[in-house]
């Protein structure tokens, strides 16, 4: 799409206020709030019955939400507008296709519905992507559905790719194989991606900017620098969910391996103020993640 | 947007829509062949309203199935939901493809149908337009319902279930489901009204195509869809449990009902009862009537039927309740419906001389009933009619008794203007021109000739083969019949051809006519003639001329008898007629009492009882359009 389609003021593509859904008493989303700016990979990350795919699917207007606003492409939206879909190319948790197509068939199928749809692209993203163009879809194992699904969710040059944890079930080659594309795909076209996932390493790999999603709650908003900068592992023992470092610095969690220690939370600036003798050790994303998500919410 | 949707649900549905049309196809050539070979519809248009009640439920059934029900199981509208496509166009482009194949497919159907009743139709557009409003409004019915119903998902079956079995029992408790919606533009006057569409019908009809389409767009857009997806899912263990009870106690609940209601069978309280040897004989008269002359007349007909059983080697024969009712007219019987038993209902006053009126007539009767109307069919019509008089007057001795004579005197009367070979093949036309009971003369006098010129076995082998072997109660003996034609069986049965069986039939009449040629010409003949007057826009009234030759005594009385029709409706019952006496004079003109609208169709005929034929002559039924 040729229209900008984002908010040229501040470069956010995608943003969603105050997100509300409720299943009976179970609250899905709970408040949730997030900014996707424009040309960078969201990592979407949460835990199994985190909120990921009830976010994205009111997102995508596919459920309605309970409350809450969504700002896409640069224009409040209750539902999305069919121009709206237009400029997104959307890659679902699980693949429904039509099982009596063929991949060219489903291309063609998919094709009526985006103007700007590039036949030429699909060929080569099919090609790309291992895909025998005349093979029925019932005859694809998952991971090849998976990959159609990309070919068809950027075929048609989408301004927001959207995808649902695309490479769940996928071997762990088709998954380094599949986030490469999408990594590719990015860079070259400056795409906006919003991706989910549970699997840690994969947003690690790919993602410029990470929202962390707890119990339908966003935990953590930012790069993943800044977070590794926030929160870190220091020797120490805790009492009453504080550290002798005084305020400013809240324990995420306790560990007792290797001796009592406790990752903590702080701003950048009081890490400056720590005491030279204490000693503050880096964390991967996988363990920020644990302790984000472990026991009691903590927002950072 | 649309294109590339109506394109894929053409292509994945492809198989459906031929074997839909491959059904409808040889579905229309049996209907046609049925209806109109076994004339059983009065045209092509009577085949086009069974195929639309019959593939326009299939076809709705088996459309929605695929168009709807297996998007939402197989959970490919996700997908669908995915792109740039909005909901409720989704929802019309799957109503409108379903709706569009199947009224192409009646379209078809109707062309067919119209080019079969091209000469009843004669170019008259408005009767054309009249079918096709109907069929398109009743399929557009019948697949709104089922278009409904497939977002149902796995509820639609037991719906469906719980809903037939619903309106079987309200229609075994007398609902009447062919007044309502649909089925109203697909009731019985659908191959014979030319000018009149029920409005309720139509009202019904699109109350139910816009309610069910609302439900529809409700069910599939009622929280984005989900409810529909929810639906489609698979039947739990419990649910399939509740189901089967439910269905379990409404069908119990209606057994209950159905014998508080009193399911015990037909029966006469309080009747003389005559039985044996397979045949029973129940006679009930007033609280005044002598029991004995009741019971002597109750064994004289348990007797003869008993005696016919045996004679046409009947394996079953259907039970007689009669009950005497001396407020009725001598000559005329009358017969009743019976519920839960097999058998004839007849109210008759009996009143004098049974054996030569109401016996012919119960004979008939018995034998519609015994051969399930198949002695009914008109190419064999005629020796139904000949089998009662030839019945009630085979003891050689009434061929010489006066009413002998006047059998004879019918026979002659009836053929004086001419009988031709396909007189016999069109015999309820000859019956219109002479009247009932002259034709019955003439038909006794073919069976008289056959015996006298074949011998009486070859007679009782032919009757026998006609009503008295036991016949399948389904389609088995319309193809019996079809492999073995009517001519054929009387060639074998009496070792005469039909053709041959005809002339003997004519000399046999020639000979009676030798005898009875002054008494046949003494005898009057009446005609008429009618005239149509406007008596407004679109009103007319009908005004007659009648005259009788030789002209009757004054003070004698003729009758007329009248009836607006539904177009090419065949035979109509005495007792549906209007009937006035009138008396004649020198100048008998005069008006029927009714007026009609432009369009309608008038059977009427004039008839003058004839003491010296024992029955009235007739001027010959007039089934005329008012103009």
């Amino acid at each position: 799409m040729s229209e900008v389609l984002s908010d040229a003021a501040t470069g956010i593509v995608l943003k969603a206020r105050n997100l509300k859904k409720r299943f009976r008493d179970f609250r899905a989303v709970d408040g949730l709030n997030l900014t996707v700016p424009e040309g960078k990979i969201y990592g979407f990350l949460g835990r199994n019955g985190a909120g990921k795919t009830t976010t994205i699917r009111m997102l995508m207007g596919i459920i309605e939400s309970d409350g809450g606003e969504i700002e896409m492409l640069g224009k409040p939206t209750h539902r999305l507008t069919l121009q709206q879909k237009q400029s997104i190319g959307y890659l679902s948790q699980g693949q429904f296709f039509y099982p009596w197509m063929t991949c060219r068939e489903i291309g063609n199928f998919v094709a009526g519905f985006y103007p700007a749809w590039d036949e030429a692209e699909f060929k080569r993203l099919l090609q790309a992507l291992d895909l025998p163009p005349k093979r029925k879809i019932s005859a694809l194992s998952h991971g090849m559905k998976v990959k159609l699904a990309l070919a068809l969710a950027l075929a048609h040059r989408p301004t927001l790719l959207i995808l649902d944890e695309p490479t769940a079930g996928l071997d762990p080659v088709a998954r380094r194989e599949f986030l490469e594309i999408v990594q590719q795909q990015s860079r070259t076209h400056h795409r906006t991606t919003f991706f989910s996932s549970h699997l840690i390493d994969e947003v690690e790999r790919i993602a410029d900017v990470v929202g962390i999603i707890d119990r339908g709650q966003l935990r953590y908003e930012g790069d993943i620098a800044s977070l590794q900068e926030s929160v870190r592992r220091i020797p120490s023992s805790a009492k009453n969910g504080k550290t002798p470092l005084g305020d400013g610095f809240y324990v995420l969690k306790e560990e007792f391996q290797n001796g009592p220690s406790c990752i903590v939370c702080a701003s950048a600036e009081d890490w400056s103020k720590l005491p030279a003798d204490c000693v503050s050790q880096p964390l991967s994303l996988e363990d920020i993640f644990i302790a984000l998500t472990w026991s009691a919410p903590a927002r950072l | 947007m649309i294109r590339p949707l109506l394109h894929k649900e053409c292509r994945e549905h492809r198989w459906t829509m031929v074997i839909l049309v491959l059904l409808m196809g040889m579905g229309y050539l049996f209907l046609a062949w049925f209806s109109l070979l076994e004339g059983r519809q009065p045209n092509a248009l009577g085949a086009l309203r069974l195929f639309a009640i019959i593939f326009g439920l299939l076809g709705s059934i088996l459309l929605s199935r695929a168009l709807v029900t297996k998007e939402y199981t197989s959970h490919t509208q996700l997908f669908l939901e995915t792109l740039p496509l909005s909901r409720p166009l989704m929802v019309a482009i799957k109503y409108g493809i379903g709706l569009a194949f199947l009224w192409l497919c009646m379209a078809l159907a109707t062309i067919v149908s119209v080019w079969l009743s091209r000469r009843q139709l004669d170019g008259q557009y408005l009767w054309i337009t009249l079918v096709l409003v109907r069929t398109f409004l009743a399929t557009a019915g019948f697949y709104s319902f089922f278009f409904m119903m497939g977002f149902l998902g796995r509820y639609r079956t037991p719906i469906f279930v719980l809903l037939v079995v619903g309106i079987s029992m309200a229609v075994s408790h007398s609902f009447e489901i062919e007044r309502f919606g649909p089925f109203a533009l697909l009731d019985d006057t659908f191959a014979t009204e030319r000018y009149r569409l029920s409005i309720d019908a139509i009202q019904s009809t699109a109350t139910v195509i816009v309610i069910c389409i609302l439900i529809s767009y409700l069910l599939a857009l009622t929280r984005e869809g989900s409810v529909v997806a929810l639906m489609a899912e698979r039947m739990s263990h419990r649910e399939k449990m509740f189901i089967a009870m439910s269905v379990v106690i409404l069908v119990g609940v209606d057994f209950v009902y159905e014998g508080h209601q009193g399911g015990k069978p037909f029966d006469l309280p309080n009747a003389i009862v005559v039985e044996g040897d397979g045949v029973v004989v129940k006679m009930a008269a007033g609280p005044h009537e002598p029991p004995e002359p009741v019971r002597q007349l109750a064994k004289e007909l348990h007797s003869e039927l008993k005696a016919l059983k045996t004679y046409l080697g009947m394996e079953n024969a259907p039970a007689v309740f009669v009950t005497i009712r001396r407020d009725l007219d001598p000559h005329q019987f009358e017969l009743g419906e019976v519920q839960r038993t097999e058998g004839l209902v007849v109210r008759a006053n009996l009143d004098g001389e049974w054996r030569t009126m109401f016996l012919p007539w119960l004979v008939r009767e018995w034998l519609i009933n015994a051969t399930q109307s198949r002695a009914k069919l008109e190419e064999r019509r005629w020796m139904l009619d000949g089998m009662g008089l030839y019945w009630a007057f085979r003891d050689p001795k009434n061929e010489s008794s006066p009413e002998g004579r006047q059998l004879k005197l019918r026979a002659l009367y009836g053929v004086r203007h001419g009988f031709e070979s396909q007189d016999l093949s069109q015999w309820l036309k000859f019956r219109e021109r002479v009247g009932d009971e002259i034709a019955c003369g003439v038909a006794w006098s073919g069976l008289h000739a056959l015996e006298v010129s074949q011998g009486k076995e070859a007679c009782h082998s032919l009757l026998q083969a006609m009503f008295g072997r036991a016949v399948p109660k389904d389609i088995r003996a319309s193809f019996g019949r079809w492999r073995t034609p009517t001519s054929e069986l009387f060639a074998s049965e009496t070792h005469l051809s039909y053709d041959a069986f005809f002339k003997e039939w004519q000399r046999d009449l020639l000979g009676m006519r030798g005898d009875l040629a002054s008494d046949l010409r003494a005898l009057p003949e009446i005609t008429a003639h009618l005239r149509v007057l406007p008596d407004s826009e679109a009103m007319r009234r009908i005004v007659y001329e009648v005259k009788i030759q030789p002209a009757p005594p004054s003070g004698h009385y003729y009758m007329l008898y009248y009836k607006e029709l539904p177009a090419l409706n065949d035979e109509v019952p005495m007792n549906e007629l209007h009937h006035e006496s009138r008396r004649y004079d020198a100048r008998s003109r005069g008006e029927l009492s009714e007026n009609y609208r432009k369009g309608a169709r008038l059977f009427a005929t004039f008839a003058y009882d004839v003491p010296q034929l024992g029955c009235p002559v007739i001027s010959g039924w007039v089934r005329q359009e008012v103009p």
